[in-house]
Order: C-alpha cells, then sequence, then structure tokens
C-alpha cells in the first residue's frame, strides 16, 4: 500500500496538470464544454484510483486469509483467494459502469435540446472520462511494470543466483518488494488496463451511436444498447462467480475456467434476448456484439496454447543446447503466437463491421469486455494465490501447506496468461473503436492515401508504426536501472547486517520497497508524458489526417508486439519452472541456467512491456480524440504562418 | 435516459456484491501475527 500512496500522489499531480490543460485547451469549444471535459477527466481519474486501492487493499489481506485457510484444506484457501480477486474484478466494472453512467446523465441534462442533441453533447464531453481512466491506467501499468520487475530482478539476481537461497525466503531483503510487486502488476496493473478499455469501449459506442446511426430513434437506441449491454455482463459476471467451486480434489484451474465460460454464456444469452427485445428478429447487433466474445475467447486461449503444454516443453529442450537457441526458439514461438490472435482480430472486424457498420465494431468490443468483471477477478485470483505460498514459506508452515497454495499458484500462471492475452485482445479492439470515433469526431469520413494530402496520411503511418519500439524500449531500460539501484541494496543488506544468511538477523525490507517504488515513479515519468504529448504535438505539427495515420501505423505495430513480448515472456517463465520440475536435468543443470536466461530476458518483455502497449494504443487515441477540437485549431493556426 | 439509469443501478448491485464478498474475506482468521506481519 505504501507504494500506491506514493503512486497515487504522483498520478493526482500528474492528473491536475491535464485537467487544467483540457479545461484551458477546449475554450475553443466553449467554456462548458471545457470544464466539463476537465471536470468528466477528473472523475474517472478518481474512479480508476478507487478501484486499484479497494481491489489492492483486500488482495493484500487475502493473502495471508488465503495461506491460513490453506490450514483447513484445499477448498477453504480456494474459498478465500477467489473473492479476493472477485472484488478487484466487480470494483472495476461497478464503479466503472456506475459513474459513467451517472456522469453522462448528468451532462446529458445538463445539456440543452433534444434528446439525441443531450447525447451528442455529453458524449464528446464524457470523452474526458474515458481519458481520465487512461492516465490512471498508464501510471499502474508503466509504474507498476517497473516496480514488479526491478524487485523481482533484485531478488532472483542477488538473492537465488548469488547467495544461493530459494525463492520467497525471509532472509532475502527483496522478497517482500517482490510480493507487493505481484499484486502491484497484476492486481492494481490488469484492473486498471481493463477498467480503461471498459470504458473507451462503451465511449465508442455512444460516440459511434451518436454521431453514425441513421435515424433520432436509431442513435438513441444505439447509446442505450451499449449501456445495457454492460449491465448484462455486470449481472452474468456476478452469476459467475458462483460457478467457480470446487471440492477437495477439484482442479482449480478447471474452476476458474467455469467461471469465466459461464459468464460467457449467460452475457450471450442475454444479450440474445436484449438485442431480440429492442429490435426485433434482426439479430445484427447480437452478431456484433458475439463476435466480440468469441475473439477475446480465443485470443485468451492461444496465449494460453503458447505458453504451456507441448510449447513449452518443445522450448525447454532447446534450452538443452545452451541459452542462445532457448532466446532464438523462444523468440521464434512468440513471432508465430501473433498470427490467430491478429486474424481472429481481423475477422472479429470483419464480421462486426458486416452486421453493423462502424457500430458494429464498438459492439464487438463492448461484448468482448462486458465480462472484465470475471476476467480480473480469475486474474486477480493469480496473486493473492502465489502470494500465500510466499507467507507461508516465510512463516514455515509446513509441506503440506505448501502443497495447497502451490496447486491454487499453478492455476493462477494459466489464468494469468489467458487474461493477458485477453487485455491485448480487448486494448486492441477498444483502440480501434475510439480510432473511429476519433475519425467521426474529427470529419475524417474517408481516409484516402491517393488524395492530394495522402502522403501525410502514409508518413503518418510510418511515424506510427515506430511508436510502440519506441515505448517498449524507454519501459525496457526503466526497468534495467530501476533494478540496479535493488541489486545494490540486496548486495548491500548481505553484507552489513551480520547473521542475515544465518537467519538470526531480520532484513530490512522496507528499505528495498522504498528504493523499488522510488525508482519506478522516476522512470514512468518519461513514458507518461511521451504517450500523452506525441499525439498532441505530431496531430498540431502534421494535422488530423496524418494523425489518424499515426494512431494506425501504431496500432498495426503495437498489438502483434505486445502480444509477441507477453508470449516470450510467458513461455521462457513457464519452460524455465518446467525443468525445475525435475525434467531435462532439472535445478542447477546447464539446461535451467539456460532457461534462468531466457525468464530473465522475458521478465520485462511480459510484466512491463506488453502491458504498458496496452495503454500507449488506447491513450494515444483517447488523447486524440479529446484533444481534437484544439489539435484542429493549432494545425490551422500553424499552417496560416508558412 | 431511464434505462441508462438502469444501467447506473447495476453497476451499484455490483458494489453492493462487492461489499459483502470484502467482508467475507476479512472475517476468514488472518493468521498469526507473524503471518500478518509479512
Amino acid at each position: 500500500m505504501a507504494f500506491l500512496k506514493r503512486e497515487y500522489k504522483a498520478i493526482g499531480a500528474f492528473a491536475m496538470i491535464v485537467a487544467i490543460l483540457l479545461a484551458i485547451g477546449l475554450k475553443e469549444r466553449g467554456w462548458h464544454y471545457s470544464i466539463f471535459t476537465a471536470i468528466s477527466y477528473l472523475v474517472g481519474a478518481a474512479c480508476s484510483l478507487t478501484a486499484g486501492y479497494v481491489g489492492l487493499s483486500i488482495s493484500t489481506r487475502a493473502n495471508t486469509r488465503t495461506a491460513q485457510a490453506a490450514t483447513k484444506g484445499f477448498n477453504q484457501a480456494m474459498s478465500v483467494a477467489f473473492p479476493g480477486g472477485a472484488v478487484m474484478g466487480l470494483t472495476v466494472v461497478g464503479l466503472g459502469l456506475f459513474a459513467f453512467s451517472l456522469v453522462f446523465l448528468i451532462l446529458g441534462y445538463l445539456t440543452p435540446g433534444s434528446t439525441v442533441e443531450k447525447m451528442g453533447e455529453a458524449a464528446g464531453i464524457i470523452a474526458g472520462f474515458s481519458m481520465g481512466a487512461s492516465s490512471v491506467a498508464l501510471f499502474a501499468r508503466v509504474g507498476g511494470g517497473i516496480y514488479t520487475k526491478a524487485a523481482d530482478v533484485g531478488a532472483d539476481l542477488v538473492g537465488k543466483v548469488e547467495a544461493g537461497i530459494p525463492e520467497d525466503d525471509p532472509r532475502n531483503p527483496a522478497t517482500i518488494a517482490d510480493n507487493v510487486g505481484d499484486n502491484v502488476g497484476d492486481v492494481a496493473g490488469m484492473g486498471a488496463d481493463l477498467y480503461e478499455s471498459y470504458i473507451g469501449s462503451i465511449l465508442s459506442g455512444v460516440i459511434i451511436a451518436s454521431l453514425t446511426l441513421g435515424t433520432p430513434e436509431l442513435k438513441i437506441k444505439g447509446v442505450i444498447l451499449s449501456f445495457l449491454l454492460y449491465a448484462i455482463g455486470i449481472i452474468a459476471s456476478i452469476l459467475g462467480v458462483f460457478f467457480v467451486r470446487t471440492g477437495e480434489k477439484a482442479n482449480p484451474g478447471r474452476a476458474l475456467n467455469n467461471g469465466t465460460v459461464s459468464s460467457a454464456v449467460i452475457y450471450s444469452i442475454g444479450s440474445f434476448v436484449l438485442v431480440l427485445v429492442m429490435f426485433g428478429w434482426d439479430l445484427s447487433y447480437f452478431f456484433a456484439s458475439f463476435s466480440g466474445i468469441v475473439a477475446g475467447m480465443v485470443i485468451g486461449f492461444t496465449a494460453y496454447y503458447y505458453t504451456s503444454g507441448k510449447s513449452v516443453e518443445n522450448l525447454a529442450k532447446a534450452s538443452t543446447t545452451g541459452s542462445a537457441t532457448t532466446i532464438i526458439y523462444g523468440f521464434a514461438l512468440s513471432c508465430k503466437s501473433t498470427v490467430l490472435p491478429l486474424v481472429v482480430i481481423g475477422i472479429a472486424i470483419l464480421i462486426s463491421y458486416k452486421f453493423g457498420g462502424f457500430f458494429g465494431i464498438a459492439l464487438s468490443a463492448i461484448g468482448m469486455l462486458a465480462t472484465t468483471g470475471m476476467v480480473v477477478a480469475v486474474d486477480a485470483y493469480g496473486p493473492i494465490a502465489d502470494n500465500s505460498g510466499g507467507i507461508a514459506e516465510m512463516a514455515h508452515m509446513g509441506k503440506d501447506i505448501r502443497k495447497i497454495t502451490d496447486s491454487l499458484d499453478a492455476a493462477g500462471n494459466t489464468t494469468a496468461a489467458i487474461a493477458k492475452g485477453f487485455a491485448i485482445g480487448s486494448a486492441a479492439l477498444t483502440a480501434l473503436a475510439l480510432f473511429l470515433s476519433y475519425t467521426q469526431v474529427m470529419n475524417l469520413s474517408a481516409i484516402d492515401i491517393m488524395s492530394a494530402g495522402g502522403y501525410k496520411i502514409v508518413a503518418g503511418v510510418f511515424i506510427g508504426a515506430i511508436i510502440p519500439y519506441f515505448f517498449a524500449g524507454v519501459t525496457m531500460m526503466a526497468v534495467g536501472r530501476a533494478a540496479f539501484n535493488v541489486v545494490e541494496e540486496v548486495r548491500r543488506q548481505f553484507r552489513e547486517i551480520k547473521g542475515l544468511m544465518e537467519g538470526t538477523a531480520r532484513a530490512e525490507y522496507a528499505r528495498c520497497v522504498d528504493i523499488t517504488t522510488a525508482g519506478a515513479l522516476k522512470e514512468m515519468i518519461v513514458p507518461g508524458i511521451a504517450a500523452v504529448a506525441i499525439p498532441i504535438v505530431l496531430g498540431c505539427l502534421l494535422g488530423p489526417e496524418a494523425l489518424a495515420g499515426v494512431l494506425l501505423g501504431a496500432l498495426a505495430t503495437g498489438v502483434p508486439l505486445a502480444i509477441q513480448m507477453a508470449n516470450a515472456g510467458g513461455a521462457w517463465d513457464n519452460a524455465k519452472k518446467w525443468i525445475e520440475e525435475g525434467n531435462l536435468g532439472g535445478k542447477g543443470s546447464d539446461t535451467h541456467k539456460a532457461a534462468v536466461v531466457g525468464d530473465t530476458v522475458g521478465d520485462p518483455f511480459k510484466d512491463t512491456s506488453a502491458p504498458s502497449m496496452n495503454i500507449l494504443l488506447k491513450l494515444m487515441t483517447v488523447v486524440s480524440l479529446v484533444f481534437g477540437p484544439m489539435i484542429l485549431f493549432i494545425h490551422k493556426w500553424l499552417a496560416s504562418l508558412f | 435516459m431511464e434505462w441508462i439509469g438502469v444501467a447506473s443501478l447495476t453497476g451499484i448491485v455490483a458494489l453492493v456484491f462487492v461489499f459483502f464478498t470484502a467482508k467475507k474475506v476479512m472475517r476468514q482468521d488472518p493468521g498469526t501475527p507473524e503471518m500478518v506481519a509479512i
């Protein structure tokens, strides 16, 4: 919680500056528009911060309670770990939908005119809410990602490699920072990431419905449909929680998958009935939404396929010939893992457009994200199970307890891979839906590269294509720098605290948490500012058409890059774990050493750069959407000078 | 606009569910003071 408090202070200061910029930058649209956009921005950010705080405070309390419940049996431990995750999942969607619809209603009542005019104006202003969610997500993901990996590398490099003590050993000064990092990354980070996608996709549904649908009646129905689909998704997620049940010998992974699949099935039935009631037997919008659910499932399970089973065993076999072949095979595997998700996203776009035009694409994103409550619940369960194992180890609770927490943790690793795939897939569809909203708001009805100004769009695509690579480079180097300080501190404690290695003295855990926190906060400044400034600067200099090219270019390279890095990291990690189970020579063998190299390379890939990419793509698009009027104004002014 | 209010209420239902789930977690035994300290 110490990390979260310091991170929140930094985000609070950043959010206030951006809110003032919004209020001033959008004043061309009138003070009513600019002030309310700034307020929406602050409310969106505050809700994301609140969801992160609630989720993290419960999950950190659930860790120790799960370890204690494991003394009574497996089922008791599971019945604490999963509800702990469910708190995060349902806070994200509950707070998200409640606050977003309330702000939308208030804005509607404050705006004069017909219902359609009210909705159109409110949709433009509430884009600020989505940008607030994106700002928090950026810091949660980038800052959290740097924190978690800096602590992990510090704990492993000095503790496991140099001192030769096991994982989660209480003698390791960085072990608490490492456990905190799991929560910061997978609970607060993933929650903020999917909260951002959740809000972004309903925003795009509302904007595209109110701008592109034909008649006023259809526009109103389209906006209402977007909200009610999410309402059904929340009910489906709550019901899905009750499907996560285990007996003493049950498989926890299967129980978690039961919950995910049940939520998707309940949502599908509910959305079918809703569309039937609203539009009669014209089920086009149902099929558009359904394409998103199917795409989300396929992308999630593709990530699982490439980071488990045969894929991982083959990667482990590549480690028998050294670290170079480990890296080559893992890289090749991750390249291949991008194919199916991208094809599925392409098919979802084609199907949803066929059934509902641009609005169909937004509905596809809404369909994918409707059961976010359950997805985040399952993902947040992972670090709770993992940390309960760490606590059991540190508190010397015995092998039987550790066996129970290990089996809970194994299920968490699998579901984490699925959730990461899902997060990237949903980010891609949300960013695309937000991009379409941007083109509609900016009146870019046709982006034609053969037109007179087409060269600007092509230039924009090339510039945009390199942004994800730049961002990946910046975040990975940040992990290296932050980890260096942790490594130095752990070495110092081993050197200076007498009796630490013998277990008679206590490590200064808080010092490591402090150093990691300070490092992560310092390192997230550059990527944070870059993600907001890049689209504004490029848009002002090159114009809104070129900015559309920039966003498309970033989307086209960012999505496969994120999938590749997440799956490469996951596969290297699991290959190492498979060897540690005693395969191919087990722990300490040359094969294991080669696998450890792969895992070390993959750590910042999967836990820092890949998750940050999700946020970058959405944030750049929503910044372009919100600052669109200002970008247009400044670009015209600059063009008049030359 | 009333239907958007219904969506907002569903959000509240989720938050009520969160409240009771969190209470259920917090009712559990947190373990020894050593475990809590970790």
